[in-house]
């Protein structure tokens, strides 16, 4: 046995990648079948849009309450070339930027304190499951109170509703990293810092991040809520002044941008986090 | 470097009461010395390991290194556990050490990537440990252990948790890493073949607590074909230990009954 080269064993050799060949001899088939798959998954939201046009139109329901859908598009669309809608949702996204930032990067800090270090922790955690279970929707009257109608209380609201999953996740993260990690940061000598940056933040990341992707969704509810209640532009203001004075297609069309921004902000989310966290 | 453990005594506490789990364990290795310590599960092979690594403090006694100043690191560790850090690649797990001690990027990824083609992955050093077998992994585990130069290796199990073949092909894998790097090792098993083919010199420890039973020389030479297992000294070796083990086993069940 030669005591410089270590041949690779078979195990090195036969486990590169995951296995692929069996793709090769079934390429068509398979294909074939994840596009009939695509387009089964498309079939019923399809069905339903098409239902409602068609029940829409014949007047079997009322168009007041169900606006056909090619109705609602096109005043979405006109709501687009008249910038209207521009107003509202930037307006609206500025509050969730703001708020989020606001709640999101304090209680990550928290959080990773709180897992790592007991006396944080105690500090802490009695005032924040404590205050857990209150729906937190219901804070929005006394933030009003205090800070008055104007922006700031949005973003406040914005950046409570944040708070919560941020740094909840955030500690249980640095909580589930195996303890072995932290003793061979301390057997190789690693400083209080260097366990901080090269195991506490890494280790915690899949579920920080997975805290940050329900804060995001959390501070998408809250600002809706709280334009809802007082607000003269966003897109929760867009939707309940057409609501009272029954514009339904542009209900609707507010309705349908804000999911738009739910559903977008949710893939480049999931794609940042495949991009960050690598090694799931 | 020597290493001596000198009288260390470990005491849990726990809601039961104290667990004595080692009871005044003493040794004292020579330089570049292959040390594998055996006994059944439970015997505190592991605690022991830990103390003399630094990780947790004996109740009593003391752990002492002895040898010319260095400014390589007294020991490293190798965890029976995955121990490879998820969010590194390979050549960044090997290089953490060295990382941590402050070299720089390119000196300390040099360094890493010859340790990594030694143990032979090194076609495998921008993987993620996620994308490698057990057994991958705990190679990278030893190749991280053996990068930071330690002046004594400290392994707990490293192929514990692999199938009998490729446990064969990481030992003689081992063997030579140790002859071109030689150093003292302290390698705990429960395995006696595995202890008597790799070790100069077999510690036999005794169920809880444990206590040093027996402390035996191995009689033969380097390198080791794997002929050795049939050698009538081998066989006498390995049924005096196992005798020893034995005992204890069946202490541990008659306790249990």
């Amino acid at each position: 046995m030669s005591h410089d080269i270590v041949a690779p064993s078979g195990e090195a050799r036969g486990k590169s990648h995951t296995p692929d060949a069996p793709r090769r001899v079934f390429a068509p088939a398979r294909i074939g079948r994840q596009w009939t798959m695509r387009a089964l998954s498309l079939a019923s939201p399809t069905a339903l849009l098409l239902v409602w046009e068609t029940v829409a139109r014949a007047g079997l329901v009322s168009r007041l309450f169900f606006p056909a859908p090619s109705a609602i598009m096109a005043t979405l669309a006109a709501l687009i070339i008249s910038g209207e809608l521009w107003t509202h949702l930037s307006l609206s996204l500025q509050r969730v930027a703001w708020g989020f930032v606001l709640g999101a990067v304090p209680a990550v800090v928290l959080g990773l304190a709180m897992g790592w270090s007991g006396k944080v922790r105690i500090l802490f955690e009695p005032l924040i499951s404590s205050t857990l279970p209150i729906p937190k929707l219901v804070v929005l009257p006394i933030i009003m109170l205090i800070f008055g109608v104007g922006e700031p209380s949005k973003v406040i609201i914005v950046a409570v509703g944040a708070f919560y999953p941020a740094v909840i996740n955030a500690a249980a993260g640095v909580n589930g990293i195996r303890s072995v990690y932290f003793e061979v940061a301390r057997n190789f000598g690693a400083t209080r810092w260097q366990r901080f940056w090269k195991v506490v933040v890494p280790g915690s990341l899949p579920m920080t991040f997975a805290g940050l992707r329900l804060a995001f969704g959390m501070a998408l509810l809250m600002v809706v809520a709280s334009e809802f209640v007082a607000a003269r532009r966003g897109i929760g203001a867009l939707i309940w002044l057409s609501w009272e004075t029954l514009r339904t297609d542009k209900l609707y069309a507010g309705i349908a941008s804000w999911a738009m921004v739910g559903v977008v902000s949710a893939t480049l989310l999931s794609a940042l986090q495949h991009y960050i966290i690598r090694w799931e | 470097m020597q290493l001596i453990a000198d009288d260390l005594s470990k005491i849990y506490n726990s809601h039961q009461g104290d667990i004595l789990a080692l009871d005044r364990v003493s040794f004292r290795t020579h330089d570049s010395e292959f040390v594998c310590i055996v006994g059944p599960s439970g015997c505190g092979k592991t605690t022991l390991l830990k103390i003399l690594a630094g990780l947790i403090l004996p109740t009593g006694g003391e752990v002492r290194y002895e040898g010319p100043r260095s400014d390589a690191p007294l020991n490293a560790m190798v965890f029976q556990e995955d121990s490879v850090f998820p969010w590194m690649s390979v050549l960044d797990n090997v290089a953490f050490p060295l990382e941590i001690r402050g070299m720089s990027r390119p000196r300390r990824h040099a360094v890493a990537r010859e340790f990594v083609n030694r143990v032979g992955l090194g076609r495998f050093v921008d993987h993620y440990p996620r994308q490698l077998s057990t057994g991958m992994r705990q190679r990278v585990g030893i190749a991280r252990a053996f990068a930071c130069n330690p002046q004594v290796l400290l392994m707990d199990e490293p192929f514990g948790a692999l199938d009998p073949q490729m446990k064969t092909v990481l030992q003689e894998e081992l063997l030579a890493l140790w002859s071109a790097h030689a150093r003292t090792i302290i390698y705990v098993t429960h395995d006696i073949d595995e202890a008597i083919f790799m070790a100069d010199r077999v510690i036999v420890l005794s169920g809880q607590p444990g206590q040093i039973m027996a402390d035996l020389p191995v009689p033969f030479g380097r390198p080791r074909a794997p002929a050795v297992r049939t050698h009538t000294a081998y066989l006498a070796m390995r049924e005096r230990i196992w005798a020893l083990v034995r005992g204890e086993v069946m202490k541990v069940l008659g306790g249990a009954a």
